[in-house]
């Protein structure tokens, strides 16, 4: 490294600090300034019996051992509902793959000295293994509504059991517009549980504006799941962990496998996590958000059944056990109760209220925000989350604000990306932990000493 | 004057060279300067300038010498040497990879952000040239910052083998005393403060309590003066303990308020606070306009225009379309008004001129200069009577009204040529009194169907015509008996409304005598005939009498 480093372009300054974005399926670590978290585990964990109560990670959670049960230390609502479990949870994402336990030197690590008492344990180490973050900075992100409880646990978490000597609580939203470039934006965020719309107005979020409901991700596998036992026949969703041995069928055949059986099974939440990587699979290859602009006269989803007829040829799909079909006008009704009640899978038994749907949703975000922000909010759509990935959803996102303001610039910036969109809150996070402007913003411990956890609503807002 | 400005060019000169003026310039730039001028002392300083500016000695190295080569090449014979040096600048060649002999390393080196308030050390990888080489393999050492205080890092405690490093003297680039180079964009709003002495005497106002100007200052400061957030996260609970027994509704009113609102009250403070620091006399024209802005804001007419806003911004797509095609229509009236305009103005700009050059024999109407400088002075009266769209409305003139028909269209266009061109031409108008009006014989033209400048002559030539020729002899017939003249001299408003209500008269008495063509063919000089010839001639007099005066 001898060529000298350029004047100061971009404001980046790296201190090393690590990023957390928690989510209700995958949680999300790495450190400051990179491009993608280095840490990317499911937010599900295994109990298996007392003894073992947290299997964390994906090899534990995927394995068949009896009695286990998959639990999620989140509420449905994106927010921490167990924090004991949640911090365990956070505490094996960080230093699994980030930190790692404190490596000490070779000469005093024990390693290389002959073995003299074998209890001998270095009460160093031990020490700071118990502090994770004893010297890196943790910035961590929050969905927008997060109470101001949760908020305060979230820094005790950071200072109290983890020792880091800087925190910070990033808003989400703000971070997903981040990650995108943009101070001030309209984001749409599509998670596993959630879906929420909100403003950010110059790096701050307008509370007022947002807008959240549960029709996300595993609403739509929900909604696939009615779809599936209401065809004729109804569609098997069998997991892979219960098949033995498949053949060939042909399409609309019933399933030809030998399925395994266990003499202690695991629990019912298990064989649900298993449907759900079937079912997470079958949305990102066969999904589709109906686009009404695809017709001459912008029809509704129920009223091309024609149209899909005669131009759509539908998507193959073969499950775990062999069966396969073709989707075709099912293919786009699992998700189309995110933007019409009436046209989602099942609305007697599952009925869609209409102020949940992603058109409503927006509809009240703007009309909570300033007239004159608007344009400029209508103009920066960021679309964000892992159920946005499912095929045509920025085109219909689009499509519907375009419909609701004729006369505005609508523009969607939708990272292209699978890793960016999943993990944008993360990356708007990494940006702004690496940012020499915003080593002033965190709480350091003397901070939080002197003043308390209510220091948290006032610094991060 | 010549000697600054050579002065200036002679200092300029030593860090310059002639190529990089255009060719004419770099004959001059050569050329020897003229005895007179000590231009030496300007172009190197000396060393007692340089002790004054606290310069140090002039360091050797930069001042470069001409090479021999140089000086030849500049020396020619029976010339003076210039006095300064000239050196053509070196081929440039393609930069060679700078291998400094430095050791460089990246180091993590703790720092203080001055912009915190608490002495925060964070860690980040800087560039540090070591003075001497590093004899040892790198190590984890982190030295301790030259402005740290006191508190070593830990990995410095850990590792107890690295004297050698360590006392080198380790340099960061940036060096580490300067400031945070982030602190810059350490910005802060500033909300207007005020004393409670002030708040009581200037400040007080019925909607608003301290507490809660106290809160929307706080918040102003807290949002940086953003207004959306600070709308959004206005939460004020009034202090004053909200009785068991009344509705929430009562206390929650208060915690809510519009973006309008707290503007309207927040510009208050300010400009008032303003004023109070400099009186508006004393303010600066920048100052005065800011404090101009805060008082004239309206938060009605801000609501308002919110309203209209968001009803424009839900209009729907057939609206628009239909407002795009409006506009289109609007912009090729005006692309052709302006067209118009232009050549209005070249006319103009003729006429006026003319009519300066003229001022020596005015005194009569009878050029067209004259008139037409009137018209536009009548025209530019009457049109700052009549009450104005101010100019921005102006722009979005509702289409129909220009585009009603071309005639309207051109006096329209007239009309605003003459207010438009009155900033500029306007002083050289005389505003006249309704006496010398009446002497100059101005007059406001009520209602116009023709367009652009009509002479009142034009209007006397024109009453004498009838629908058909026989007629318009007839009535040049009885105007020739009552001795009116066929061009009338002095076509003044007197004499033209005479003379109008004249032809009216004699229309009349054609009208009469074509009933009874026969009977006064046959016998001339009939009662009715007569006294309508009597009647007339006594009007024509009068209108020659007023001719004459
Ligand atoms: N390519 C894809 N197409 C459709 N859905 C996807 C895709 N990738 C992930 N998902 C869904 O996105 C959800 C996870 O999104 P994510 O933003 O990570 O949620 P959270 O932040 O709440 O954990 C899961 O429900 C998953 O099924």
């Amino acid at each position: 490294m001898s060529v000298p480093p350029l004047q100061p372009e971009y404001g980046a300054d790296e201190i090393g600090a690590i990023v957390l974005d928690p989510g209700y399926s995958v949680t999300r670590a790495g450190f400051a300034g990179e491009d993608v978290p280095k840490s990317v585990i499911p937010s599900y964990y295994g109990h298996l019996s007392d003894e073992k109560p947290f299997l964390f990670d994906d090899n534990a959670i995927n394995n068949p051992l009896p009695g286990l049960d998959i639990r999620n230390p989140m509420a449905s609502d994106s927010t921490v509902e167990d924090w004991d479990t949640a911090s365990k949870l956070w505490e094996y994402a960080i230093t699994s793959r980030l930190t790692g336990p404190k490596q000490a030197s070779a000469l005093r690590n024990g390693l290389n000295d002959p073995p003299q008492n074998g209890e001998d344990v270095d009460m160093d180490d031990v020490e700071n293994n118990e502090a994770p973050l004893s010297e890196k900075p943790l910035l961590m992100t929050e969905p927008g509504w997060n109470s101001a409880k949760n908020r305060e646990k979230s820094i005790e978490l950071a200072m109290e059991s983890w020792g880091a000597p800087a925190f910070y609580l990033a808003r989400s939203p703000v971070m997903n517009s981040f990650a995108s470039g943009r101070p001030t934006a309209l984001v749409v965020d599509i998670g596993a549980s959630t879906t929420s719309v909100s403003c950010v107005h110059d790096g701050l979020l307008l509370k007022k504006c947002t807008q959240k409901s549960s029709l996300a991700g595993n609403w739509v596998s929900d909604q696939l799941r009615l779809i599936f036992n209401a065809a004729q026949p109804p569609v098997p969703l069998t997991p892979h962990y219960l098949v033995a041995a498949k053949q060939q069928v042909d399409a609309g055949e019933s399933a030809k496998a030998t399925l395994r059986s266990f003499a202690a099974p695991p629990l019912a939440s298990f064989r649900r996590l298993q449907e759900e990587r079937v079912l997470t699979e079958f949305k990102e290859t066969c999904v589709q958000v109906w686009n009404p602009a695809r017709t001459p006269n912008n029809a509704s989803l129920a009223n091309s059944a024609d149209y899909l007829k005669t131009n759509d040829v539908g998507k193959p799909f073969e499950f775990p056990d062999g069966y396969n079909n073709v989707f075709a006008a099912d293919r786009y009704r699992a998700v189309e109760g995110l933007f019409d009640p009436a046209a989602s899978a099942d609305p007697a038994a599952a009925p869609v209220q209409k102020s949940d749907t992603l058109p409503a949703l927006l509809a009240a975000a703007l009309a909570a925000a300033d007239v004159d922000l608007r344009p400029l909010l209508l103009a920066n759509v960021v679309v964000a989350g892992g159920s946005s990935l499912i095929y045509g959803l920025t085109d219909r996102v689009s499509y519907e604000l375009a419909a609701m303001y004729p006369s505005s610039r609508v523009r969607i910036v939708a990272p292209g990306m699978t890793v960016e969109r999943k993990y944008a809150a993360w990356i708007g996070g990494s940006i702004l932990a690496s940012l020499g402007s915003f080593h002033q913003m965190w709480i350091s411990k003397k901070e939080y000493e002197e003043n308390g956890a209510a220091l948290v609503e006032k610094r991060c807002k | 004057m010549a000697r600054a400005h050579d002065c200036q060019e002679t200092v300029n000169l030593s860090t310059w060279n002639p190529q990089s003026l255009p060719r004419h310039r770099r004959a001059e730039a050569v050329r020897p300067s003229p005895p007179h001028l000590p231009v030496a002392t300007f172009a190197r300083p000396s060393r007692e300038v340089r002790d004054m500016l606290g310069l140090g000695p002039a360091d050797q190295a930069q001042q470069k010498r001409p090479s021999k080569k140089a000086k030849a090449a500049t020396k020619r014979p029976g010339e003076r040497q210039p006095p300064i040096p000239i050196v053509a600048a070196p081929k440039q060649y393609k930069a060679k990879l700078q291998k400094s002999n430095e050791n460089v390393r990246w180091r993590e080196t703790s720092f203080v952000n001055p912009a915190r308030r608490d002495a925060l050390q964070l860690k980040h990888w800087v560039r540090t040239i070591l003075d001497a080489p590093a004899v040892q393999p790198p190590t984890q050492t982190i030295p301790a910052p030259p402005t740290g205080e006191g508190e070593k890092p830990e990995a410095e405690q850990d590792t107890s083998e690295t004297p050698a490093i360590t006392t080198h003297d380790a340099k960061p680039t940036p060096p580490q005393t300067d400031e945070y180079r982030f602190t810059q964009y350490n910005l802060q709003a500033d909300p207007p403060k005020y004393t409670d002495e002030e708040y009581s005497t200037h400040l007080v106002n019925s909607r608003w309590s301290r507490e809660e100007t106290d809160y929307l200052m706080e918040l102003y400061k807290d949002f940086y003066g953003k207004w959306p957030l600070i709308v959004d996260r206005w939460e004020f609970q009034p202090v004053t303990k909200v009785e068991p027994g009344t509705s929430e509704s009562e206390s929650l009113q208060s915690a809510s308020r519009s973006m309008e609102d707290l503007k309207s009250r927040f510009y208050e403070i300010s400009a008032k606070i303003m004023a109070v620091r400099t009186p508006v006399s004393n303010m600066t024209a920048a100052e005065f306009e800011d404090h101009e802005k805060m008082i004239k804001f309206n938060p009605e007419a801000e609501a308002k225009r919110k309203r209209a806003a968001d009803t424009l911004q839900h209009r729907s797509a057939e609206d628009r379309k239909e407002e795009e095609y409006l506009v289109a229509e609007l912009r090729r009236i005006w692309n052709h008004q302006d067209r118009f305009a232009a050549q209005l103005k070249e006319l103009r700009e003729r006429l006026d001129h003319s009519l300066t050059d003229d001022k020596g024999q005015a005194g009569s109407f009878s050029t067209h200069a004259e008139i037409f400088a009137l018209y536009q002075k009548v025209v530019a009266n009457h049109d700052k009577n009549r009450k104005r769209r101010p100019d921005g409305s102006g722009n979005t003139a509702s289409p129909a009204n220009a585009a009603s028909g071309r005639g309207n269209e051109n006096a329209a266009q007239l009309k605003r040529q003459s207010t438009g061109g009155q900033g500029a031409s306007g002083p050289s108008h005389r505003q006249l009194g309704p006496r010398q009006e009446q002497r100059f014989g101005v007059t406001t033209v009520q209602e116009r169907n023709t367009p652009g400048v009509a002479f009142r002559s034009d209007k006397l030539a024109k009453i004498r015509q009838a629908k058909s020729q026989a007629q318009t002899k007839k009535i040049a017939d009885v105007l020739a008996e009552l001795g009116v003249p066929e061009v009338i001299q002095m076509p003044t408003d007197s004499v033209t409304v005479a003379m109008e209500s004249l032809v009216a008269k004699v229309h009349l008495l054609l009208e009469a005598r074509k009933d009874d063509t026969p009977d006064i063919s046959s016998r001339p000089g009939t009662r009715n005939g007569k006294r309508s010839a009597s009647e007339l001639s006594e009007s024509s007099n009068t209108a020659t009498k007023r001719q004459r005066k």
